[in-house]
């Protein structure tokens, strides 16, 4: 289908057929649907029970036999006639103000402001979560979980092992200056060390005995 | 041509194409891929085979391969497969020939080298999968690191030396640690044969330091500590995850595709594989600790993966949060959580490895991987736009993708065993939708935001090829999750069975519906098998000659409740005491 854009079809137009044929079929699976327990009232089978049967079991049953068929009957019957009447006001009220009097909703907007402003914006609920959740979270997430704990924290200690390997490497690679005069020195410092270790013992014993 | 075997052929196909490609002449491209391809897809096919040789309702390894390497010490070339590593194997070599078509146009220098490195991986992986002696293990382990290396340091990008270095020195220090334990288990135990470890483990539980049940000996305790800590920087395990972003932004696609589908499961597959069967006292001890970190890896990753600016460190930060779903499986001990385990890991390969093979193609058209410069693209790009939704939604864990079945199956064993803990997990999987779903918003949808996204071109033929086998693979696994479940059912009874040592309660069965079988063993004494499942057949060798002292691992009864088995316990343990 092409799409037509002469001036005829600038504003409101009627929506393909590609979403027209999906919600037709839900109009009418719906009209069906409604209308599938209604037999119960005048006696006949609730189609709806008959069919969750299976998966409610006994305990329904046990409930349904609490509840008298007649009250329950007149319940749902008056819960019927509420919404239908609820969808009835509201869909007369539309037609009213949106098509008999095109300029009656912005009369009522700027009269009661306050109120309209806040059904406009949905109670502002969506404003409430995003100041109270997402706004903290992705700030928290981005400057402490990421920026400090991750970063720096954690891999700052895996870079800094490295970094400490590296710089001891640094610092011990300076013995090996190739200087022999040196190294003979720490092979003397060496085999002190290793003497005085060994007569330890001994040399604890003469102090004593000396004493 | 004479195969040796099966196994033995899975990991030397790889092995001989990488050579032919190393000798050939490095200027005929085109039959450099080609051939690449022929092999990784022959592969592929050829581990196929494993499904239909093994049988999945027996426990212990199949198609198993022993061979007489090294003699002094004893080290055997010795592989097996089971319901646990077939799939990761498969995995393995689907993943290799997805990565050698993404490869065709995105590698330009040293294209050889590229398909030959690659090629050398898959080895390495498959032999890490199938090997059953523990030095061949670490050796095939160690054999992986390279090949992986050369791909981030020379195709990565940016910092892909860092990267390289990062990557390799990081797991080697935790496979250090994992060498020392397998040499203090062969002074313990006289072998490097895993079977015949885990049975001696099993049978002389005072060979880890502590004879008492319940009470954990200080070397199984040091002993666990050592593989487990080698899996966890495998996995990545909270906190020791950080280089994963870095070798995933930097690693060509290729190389991502590999690291976060099959590398990570390495580490899973090692808990499941050794920590638990091997220091089922230790892993039961470490249980909570362990699943403190998973926990935190889960949201601690979703969370950090939800500030990333770069949509491939996003990708990666994702699979910390994913990876620590399958940990939190594992160390639930019930046959649910790891069965969903086993599962993750597989889903996590396809999804995460769609999602960075996606990256990698927007990559290849821009060049970037900044959210901020992309906006958008599903106008100019719808194919690829509706890939990536599939890939996402399959990663966030959408019923009918193969993401759900695992982080459902894990979050159901885990309530079992502790529902505090799943009450945590939750949570990350309503983040992971959160990650993904806001990163796809800002790239895909809205108004083109840069003029010269305007023009980029949608998925080529060969893109949409392996987008569609992946997005395929994601939906049957979805749907036709039993296939698989019912395969490794049998791998996660042995694994709980392993964890039972002589004197234990019966195995607490957290997160079982079903009333679990149970393979008992024959007892050798009384041969009162109450539950003749298949024994696991392997031949106990006796080591003579040797300094250390030879043991003589016991087939007691696996089946503590039976009085009659128990006091024939009681007894080999008294004269194994008295001859010492």
């Amino acid at each position: 289908m092409a799409q037509r854009y002469d001036e005829h079809h600038v504003h409101v137009h009627e929506s393909p057929w590609s979403m027209l044929g999906p919600l037709v079929i839900l109009a009418v699976l719906s009209i069906i649907g409604g209308w599938l327990a209604a037999p119960s009232f005048w006696g006949g089978e609730d189609h709806f029970t008959a069919f969750l049967a299976p998966v409610f079991g006994a305990s329904h049953a046990e409930g349904e036999a609490a509840l008298s068929e007649a009250a329950a009957h007149s319940l749902e019957l008056t819960l019927a006639v509420v919404a239908v009447v609820a969808a009835l006001i509201g869909l007369l009220t539309a037609f009213w103000l949106y098509l008999k009097q095109p300029g009656k909703p912005a009369e009522i907007a700027k009269s009661l402001k306050p109120i309209y402003t806040t059904l406009y914006n949905k109670y502002y609920v969506d404003e409430a979560y995003g100041a109270a959740i997402v706004k903290p979270l992705l700030a928290i997430s981005t400057n402490v979980l990421w920026k400090i704990i991750d970063v720096e924290a954690i891999d700052g200690t895996v870079n800094g092992i490295a970094h400490g390997a590296t710089a001891t490497g640094d610092v011990s690679r300076r013995t090996q200056s190739g200087n022999t005069r040196s190294y003979a020195v720490w092979v003397v410092v060496g085999a002190l060390t290793i003497l005085i270790i060994v007569f330890w013992p001994a040399i604890r014993a003469l102090a004593g005995g000396a004493q | 041509m004479m195969l040796p075997s099966l196994l033995t052929s899975l990991i030397l196909i790889p092995a001989v194409g990488a050579l032919a490609l190393l000798v050939l002449r490095g200027d005929d491209h085109k039959f450099i891929k080609g051939l690449a391809l022929g092999v990784s897809v022959f592969e592929f096919g050829f581990s196929l085979l494993l499904l239909r040789k093994m049988d999945f309702s027996a426990s212990g390894y199949q198609l198993e391969e022993n061979f007489h390497w090294i003699s002094a010490p004893p080290i055997n070339y010795h592989l097996g497969v089971d319901g646990l590593s077939v799939f990761l194997v498969i995995l393995t070599t689907f993943l290799t020939a997805i990565s050698v078509i993404a490869s065709w146009n995105s590698i330009h220098e040293r294209i050889k080298e590229f398909f030959v490195v690659l090629l050398m991986l898959e080895v390495g992986i498959v032999g890490v999968f199938l090997s059953l002696d523990l030095f061949l293990f670490f050796l095939f382990w160690e054999v992986m690191l390279i090949p992986m290396a050369f791909l981030i340091g020379i195709w990565g990008h940016g910092r892909k030396i860092y990267a390289a270095v990062k990557f390799v020195l990081y797991t080697m220090g935790g496979s250090i640690l994992m060498l020392v334990g397998i040499v203090w288990l062969y002074n313990l135990t006289g072998s490097f044969d895993l079977p015949f470890v885990q049975q001696a483990l099993q049978a002389n539980p005072g060979l880890l330091g502590s004879a008492t049940p319940g009470v954990v000996g200080t070397a199984e305790l040091l002993l666990f500590l050592a593989f487990f800590v080698a899996f966890a920087i495998k996995v990545p395990l909270f906190p020791l995850h950080t280089w994963l972003p870095d070798a995933h932004v930097e690693a060509p696609t290729a190389g991502s595709v590999i690291l976060a589908g099959v590398l990570l499961k390495m580490g899973t597959y090692g808990m499941m594989r050794f920590c638990l069967p091997l220091f089922p006292a230790a892993s039961r001890k470490a249980a909570p600790y362990v699943a403190a970190l998973a926990i935190i890896g889960i949201i601690y990753g979703a969370l950090v993966a939800l500030v990333q600016p770069n949509l491939k460190k996003l990708v990666a930060y994702s699979s910390v949060s994913h990876l620590g779903f399958v940990v939190l499986g594992i160390f639930t001990f019930g046959t649910i959580g790891m069965q969903g385990a086993i599962y993750q890991m597989l889903a996590h390969g396809i999804s995460t490895g769609a999602l960075f093979l996606l990256v990698g193609m927007l990559y290849d058209r821009r060049h970037t991987f900044e959210i901020s410069e992309y906006g958008g693209l599903a106008t100019p790009m719808p194919r690829l736009s509706a890939f990536f939704l599939f890939a996402a939604l399959s990663s966030l864990g959408l019923p009918i993708l193969n993401g759900f079945v695992g982080e459902y199956l894990i979050l159901l064993g885990t309530y079992a065993a502790n529902w505090k803990w799943a009450a945590w997990a939750a949570s990350g999987v309503i983040l992971s939708a959160c990650y993904l779903l806001w990163a796809y918003q800002r790239v895909f949808f809205g108004e083109v935001t840069h003029a010269h996204n305007k023009e980029l071109p949608d998925t080529s033929a060969r893109e949409r090829g392996i987008l569609l086998a992946m997005a395929a693979v994601t939906l049957w696994m979805g749907v036709g999750s039993a296939y698989l479940t019912r395969r490794t059912a049998t791998a996660t009874e042995t694994i709980r069975q392993q964890m039972v040592r002589p004197g234990d309660m019966a195995p607490q069965n957290a997160g079982s519906v079903a009333t679990p079988v149970y393979p008992v063993r024959a007892c050798e004494t009384c041969s009162n098998a109450s539950n003749s499942t298949k024994s696991t057949t392997t031949v106990l060798q006796v080591r003579s000659g040797s300094t250390a002292n030879p043991v003589y691992p016991v087939r007691g009864c696996a089946n503590p409740s039976d009085s009659a088995c128990s006091s024939h316990l009681a007894s080999i343990s008294l004269e194994r005491s008295g001859t010492r």
